[in-house]
């Protein structure tokens, strides 16, 4: 459980602030935000086995070294295979990941936040505030907006995805499952 | 679904229980994290978006205003969450322990390279996939090479001398530079400094090989060898430290060993003849690529590079 704090507290303050040069240096080669999130995750993961053996002594140069390994390994599993791409990828350097973005403080912040709430949906939205300002449970959030509680609970994982992404340096886009699930809801909802 | 939607989903799920001050369910909770990496960064991406909200304004209202009702069922959620937050300072409280020795773990991935100061100012230099512990107090400094090699700056310190284990042997020097690589069972030491003394870890004060500037020792299970003068060599043999890998009548197959140390992708030599052609020279660590075109070039032999390896024959 110790370990698991340490582990919490050195990713976000160390490697969570260099997403927007990650998220930035995937999309040069990934168009696709399904592809450019799983490319993160993926090296996520991999950080993070990493680290449980032991924190690296460069945060910002062990992430960058997993997000080349990851990105070359991907352009080889396309079913197109791209030399130049992998050749590329090949020649990237540490420079390429550039410094992580200023930490904001105070009203920067605040603004940052309220801009991220700004772009969702205005359903994503309220269910936001209801469950965080207002602080009712899923059920009273969905009993309030005349919903179903699955519907409440996809709300908030597009709306806190989207908040992620943007808050972390992203778009902030809403990245919604793949079509065959959203029909299924509306014939179930 | 795609498995990334699906944790993600699992992962707002488990913030929105654990919001719920009545929430009992933590052993879940931990057996979700504890599952995979995976849950742990999608987790922790969310919980700290979620946590940034707590800065948000208060949010725009929709048209309707907010019914009396409302506002008295936040009143019992004050109370309870008051109560929640002491019982949980309690128990920290019972499971205190004594402070201890911290040991901290360091690791660099194949082809990374990491330098860090110790508190009494030693630098401590990572070469490629390589795994240290690293445990000071005010008695003794002390560092385990797991796997791989480290460059080593110590400061001088007559009160805590420092201390490095390797398997089980162990150098032990008051304040020098040198460098320590482990392959397996292959513990090599090279002083560039000062002296250090190199022995089994169990034996005490006296015994032991005491090595000084310009020595190498080499030692595995059962022998140890010591080659003395030998600054050039350690020279080369620190060229990583700049990027560089450094080969002087090296055998392929000892170069290939070399690159291979740094690269996912690994070099294979198919013909027997051609591991043992001597090269020298120095190349860039990084640049693989311009490596096997040399060989090609120069040595007339026929590389192929392939989706996980690349072989020379």
């Amino acid at each position: 459980m110790r370990d698991r704090s340490a582990l919490n507290e050195w990713f976000c303050a160390e490697v969570l602030p260099l997403e927007p040069a990650l998220v930035r240096l995937i999309r040069r080669y990934w168009r696709s935000a399904e592809d450019v999130a799983d490319i993160r995750q993926d090296i996520y993961e991999r950080t993070l086995i990493g680290a449980a053996r032991g924190l690296p002594a460069h945060t910002r140069g062990y992430v960058f070294t997993i997000a080349r390994n990851v990105m070359i390994n991907r352009a080889r599993q396309a079913q197109v295979v791209s030399i130049e791409l992998v050749a590329e990828l090949d020649d990237m350097s540490e420079a390429d990941l550039l410094t992580p973005e200023r930490h904001l403080e105070g009203r920067e912040a605040l603004r940052q936040v309220d801009e991220g709430l700004n772009r969702l949906p205005r359903r994503c939205r309220e269910v936001i505030r209801l469950r965080k300002v207002e602080g009712l449970t899923t059920r009273e959030t969905a009993e309030k907006m005349g919903i179903g509680i699955d519907a409440v609970e996809q709300q908030m994982t597009y709306g806190m995805r989207a908040l992620a992404d943007f808050l972390l340096g992203g778009s902030g886009a809403i990245r919604r499952y793949g079509a065959k699930r959203l029909l299924r809801r509306k014939a179930g909802s | 679904m795609r498995d990334l939607d699906r944790i993600e989903e699992q992962a707002v799920h488990w913030l929105m229980r654990r919001e719920d001050p009545a929430f009992s369910d933590e052993e879940a909770f931990e057996r979700w994290i504890e599952e995979s990496p995976a849950h742990k960064a999608a987790f922790w991406r969310l919980e700290y978006a979620w946590s940034k909200l707590d800065r948000a304004r208060a949010l725009p209202e929709p048209a309707e205003t907010v019914e009396p009702a409302r506002l008295r069922r936040l009143m019992p959620f004050a109370v309870v969450v008051a109560l929640a937050a002491s019982v949980v300072i309690m128990i920290g409280t019972l499971n205190w322990q004594p402070p201890e020795a911290v040991t901290r773990p360091y690791h660099t991935a194949v082809g990374q390279q990491g330098t860090f100061a110790l508190a009494d100012g030693s630098k401590v230099e990572l070469n490629t996939d390589t795994n240290v512990r690293v445990s000071q107090d005010l008695n003794r400094r002390e560092i385990w090479l797991d796997r791989g090699e480290t460059y080593l700056e110590i400061a001088r310190d007559p009160k805590r001398p420092f201390v490095v284990n390797i398997g089980d042997r162990k150098v032990t020097v008051l304040g020098t530079k040198f460098v320590v690589s482990r392959q397996g069972d292959l513990v090599t030491v090279a002083v560039v400094e000062g002296r250090v003394r190199f022995d089994s870890a169990t034996s005490d004060k006296n015994h032991g090989v005491e090595i000084v500037r310009g020595d190498i020792v080499t030692a595995d299970q059962e022998s140890t060898l010591i080659v003395s003068n030998a600054l050039p060599q350690i020279e080369r043999r620190l060229r990583w430290r700049s990027g560089m890998i450094s080969l002087e009548g090296a055998t392929l197959a000892d170069a290939v060993a070399q690159f291979n140390r740094y690269h996912q992708r690994k070099i294979v030599i198919r013909d027997p003849r051609a591991a043992n052609l001597r090269i020298g020279g120095s190349f860039k660590i990084a640049n693989v690529t311009a490596f096997v075109r040399l060989l090609r070039e120069a040595y007339g032999l026929r590389v192929e590079i392939l989706e996980d390896e690349i072989e020379i024959s």
